[in-house]
């Protein structure tokens, strides 16, 4: 085993070195310029970030007291519609805000790697969520689909808007 | 092939480097580029992204030098930025779609699929071989069987376990050994049919 990687190792080590490409640091130089000049520009991004977090984030809580309010003036809504309800409109909001957020062009590899899940769960729920009428229980099955994807866009919305402020 | 870990660079250099010495650091860049950019180009396929990610890793490296503690010697933290930036660029989402990453062995840029020249030395046929492999095992391969890392560190730069570096690892040696062994069978068949 421990020959066979050595033996692995000395073939590998033993190809062909590149060369780097001619004129490398003036380029390195440049590109260290322009990445400073696109930091003084996001500032104001991560600005805008933040409050549209904060809005959000008002948003959502006066969203709840209402909904306390109603429910305690003994509003009858049917309570099923009302919670399928509820749980779209939060979809709706939590993509705004991850459309809102600034795409990022590199993130830390771990970062990626969480984002990706997410996306990749949120793509599983969006099939689901386009065959669920078919399902006996349709309803239930419906309102417990689009509470997961609530939760899933939450944690992305979370893992995204970390990954922007960190980046200032 | 010159080995980033053999690169002896003297104390001064290093400290007029992290002293944010622009000369020093230029210096810092002929001694390790070619080294670096090789690895590279051993972790993604894409010349010009290799550019691009040897470029960042410098960039990287004049804003952090301050950073720089030497715990280790500045080529091998040169080399930790660089690894660093290719694993990020062969996880993105925006790059690469995880599954193509695990799944896909070619991919758009990958090597002609011809069969070897007998002529051509025996490093060839495993150049070919390791461009079959998807980026992610070709990473763990080259990063653990030329660079040294060990199945933690790669575990833990690829926010995994060491239990998948090493498993990657041994499927990798296995799509290598059987690439190679195809390459033979094409290059028997090939010095055998008369013309």
């Amino acid at each position: 085993m421990h020959a066979e990687l050595n033996d692995w190792s000395e073939r590998l080590a033993a190809l062909g070195a590149f060369e780097a490409p001619a004129g490398g640091w003036r380029a390195v130089v440049a590109a260290r310029a322009s990445r400073e000049a696109r930091l003084d520009r996001r500032w104001p991004i991560a600005i805008a970030a933040v409050l549209l977090a904060v809005t959000a984030g008002i948003a959502a809580w006066l969203q709840s007291a209402q909904r306390t309010l109603s429910e305690d003036a003994g509003q009858t809504v049917p309570a099923a519609a009302a919670v399928a309800a509820d749980m779209r409109a939060e979809n709706e909001r939590l993509e705004l805000i991850l459309a809102r957020l600034p795409e990022r062009q590199a993130m830390r590899g771990s970062t990626a790697f969480t984002v990706a899940e997410l996306e990749d769960r949120l793509a599983l729920l969006d099939d689901r969520l386009s065959r669920v009428a078919l399902e006996p229980n349709a309803p239930e099955r419906s309102e417990q689909l689009w509470r997961e994807r609530v939760g899933v866009l939450h944690s992305l919305v979370q893992v995204r808007y970390a990954d922007v402020v960190g980046s200032y | 092939m010159p080995c980033i870990s053999d690169i002896d660079l003297p104390v001064g250099l290093v400290s007029s480097a992290r002293a944010g010495d622009t000369a020093a650091l230029e210096a810092v860049y002929a001694a390790t580029a070619g080294p670096i950019y090789t690895l590279l180009r051993r972790l993604v396929r894409r010349p010009a992204i290799a550019e691009e990610l040897l470029q960042e890793t410098f960039v990287d490296v004049l804003e952090h030098i301050g950073a720089f503690e030497g715990r280790c010697p500045l080529p091998a933290w040169i080399r930790r930025l660089a690894v660093n930036r290719a694993l990020m660029y062969l996880r993105s989402p925006w790059h690469r779609g995880l599954e193509w990453l695990d799944k896909d062995p070619g991919g758009a840029d990958r090597l002609p699929a011809t069969g070897p020249d007998p002529a051509a030395p025996l490093d060839a046929s495993l150049e070919r071989a390791l461009m079959t492999l998807p980026a992610l095992s070709r990473a763990v391969v080259w990063l653990h069987d030329v660079e040294g890392f060990t199945h933690a560190d790669i575990g833990f730069a690829l926010g995994r376990t060491p239990s998948f570096s090493k498993s990657q690892l041994a499927r990798a040696h296995r799509r290598l050994r059987e690439a190679l062994r195809q390459d033979d069978a094409i290059a028997e068949v090939t010095t055998c049919t008369p013309n």
